[in-house]
């Protein structure tokens, strides 16, 4: 009996504990540099639907993509410093292998803490493989807060949650027991049609993962690469990566328009508003002659890695002719654009090109490459969505970091596209 | 091992202090579980790894 005392005095100081912390990292969610989280490329943030609905500017919008957040980090020509101290605070939405499905999915599941009822969304050529989304991938970078939020979107068709629930039942084929869950999650919030038993489990379930997600977005808020990430933003340390020579070459272009990275201080002062975005351009050429100096035009690190793998990579995709032509991410980014069109977001569609130079090694045919962007625009078309065109870039030097991801200039294009996006009323 | 039993013993004696050892313990069962919970990784995905080449 004593034992059983022990045991009730201990649960109860239990939930006091746990409520306690309920009410401490409610707020923390909300990460005080707001600005700084959004651009903070993170595969984790993207899964995590309090993240990213907590910390939504209403200066911004989400701009979903996939791995080209990842690399570029530390230049001056990544949205995190491009767009630090702008009027612009866009939410970065992805990593590598996250494709047009799982962004349809989550820009269902916090549209509606979205102010300015636009999307972006940047396209890899390579989301377009016959194969489409790769299970394994998306069951990694899946999120079952965003599923359960898109499922009980009341503004979404029956038509839209039953490919969404097709398409995500056959890639989790890998994942049985999440699978499961997902076919509950169908029932409960959507269809409407399981018990009261079933209900309750699922609601229990999700304040679980809510609570979770809280507990995760205040840890993901004082990472250290969160700190870091803020700190590169604030200094403008950033294009000493790609030398100090080149830096200091830059140097006298990026402050006669106001663009000093080199100089230490703070981005917000190098732009009040709007990124100068010809200074970017005019550095990025700089540095791009001093270090982008390789058959490819990509950087040279990058190139240095690639070169002992290139005599196996030399016309190996000669026979591609329907390269990126077909698969089903075509029906995914239809779906990303339904669920825009069916919640009243204004989507753009940012068309990145590939490395000409290295795809032409490669024998990629060009004109697979032209009938992809033929076709991404007739997607496009359909459904009346904006298109930031870039496949006439394919040999634009510096426009790569590596064969398909934005680099200096690529970075630069694309930023001013999401921005000029931004400012249209 | 004999000076535990004796600690036990004496615990016998004391059961505001047993009680109070018990509470505690049970306590910080359940903390771990919770906090284990919280930050641990759940996903059952199989493992997926990031490829440049």
């Amino acid at each position: 009996m004593r034992r059983v005392k022990a045991f009730l005095t201990a649960l109860v100081l239990f939930l006091l504990t746990v409520g306690g912390c309920h009410l401490y990292i409610r707020d923390k969610a909300v990460i005080e540099d707001r600005a700084s989280f959004g651009t903070f490329p993170s595969e984790e943030k993207g899964k995590l639907r309090v993240a990213l609905t907590e910390n939504l500017s209403e200066q911004g919008f989400p701009v979903f993509g996939s791995s080209e957040f990842q690399h570029g980090t530390d230049t001056p020509y990544h949205p995190a410093q491009v767009f630090a101290g702008s009027d612009f605070e866009p939410m970065l939405i992805g990593a590598g292998y996250y494709q047009s499905l799982s962004h349809a999915v989550t820009l269902a599941s916090i549209e509606e803490d979205m102010e300015i009822r636009k999307a972006v969304l940047i396209l890899s050529p390579q989301w377009f493989r016959k194969t489409g989304v790769v299970d394994q991938a998306y069951a990694s970078r899946f999120s079952e807060t965003h599923y359960a939020a898109a499922m009980a979107n009341g503004a979404l068709s029956d038509e839209t949650k039953q490919y969404i629930s097709d398409r995500t039942q056959k890639l989790l084929g890998v994942d049985e027991k999440t699978q499961k869950r997902v076919r509950r999650y169908d029932e409960v919030l959507w269809k409407k049609t399981g018990g009261w038993l079933e209900s309750v489990r699922l609601q229990g379930w999700s304040t679980f993962l809510h609570e979770k997600e809280l507990f995760e977005t205040m840890l993901l808020g004082r990472s250290k690469e969160l700190r870091t990430a803020q700190e590169r933003r604030v200094a403008g340390e950033t294009a000493a990566r790609d030398g100090e020579d080149a830096a200091q070459s830059g140097e006298d272009t990026a402050q006669s328009s106001g663009n000093t990275m080199q100089s230490g201080e703070t981005a917000a002062q190098n732009y009040p508003a709007a990124p100068d975005w010809n200074a970017l351009l005019a550095l990025a050429e700089e540095q791009g002659e001093v270090y982008n100096q390789n058959p490819f035009y990509m950087n040279d690190d990058y190139y240095k890695r690639l070169e002992p793998h290139l005599p196996a990579k030399k016309d190996m995709n000669s026979d591609a002719v329907k390269g990126y032509q077909t698969g089903p991410e075509f029906d995914d980014l239809a779906c990303f654009l339904q669920v825009c069109r069916e919640l009243d977001i204004e989507p753009m569609l940012v068309i990145v090109p590939v490395n000409g130079y290295y795809y032409d090694f490669t024998g990629f045919p060009k004109e697979a490459r032209q009938k992809y962007y033929e076709k991404v625009r007739g997607v496009a078309g359909e459904y009346g969505a904006r298109i930031a065109d870039f496949s006439d870039q394919e040999y634009t030097k510096y426009f790569f970091e590596d064969r398909v991801h934005l680099g200096k200039k690529g970075w630069v294009m694309v930023n001013e596209s999401i921005y000029e996006f931004y400012k249209e009323a | 091992m004999k000076a535990f039993m004796n600690f036990i013993k004496k615990l016998d004696e004391r059961p505001r202090l047993q009680f109070a050892l018990q509470t505690l313990g049970f306590y910080a069962l359940m903390m771990i579980l919770f906090l284990y919970f919280m930050s641990a990784n759940l996903s059952s995905a199989p493992k997926f790894v990031y490829s440049q080449f």
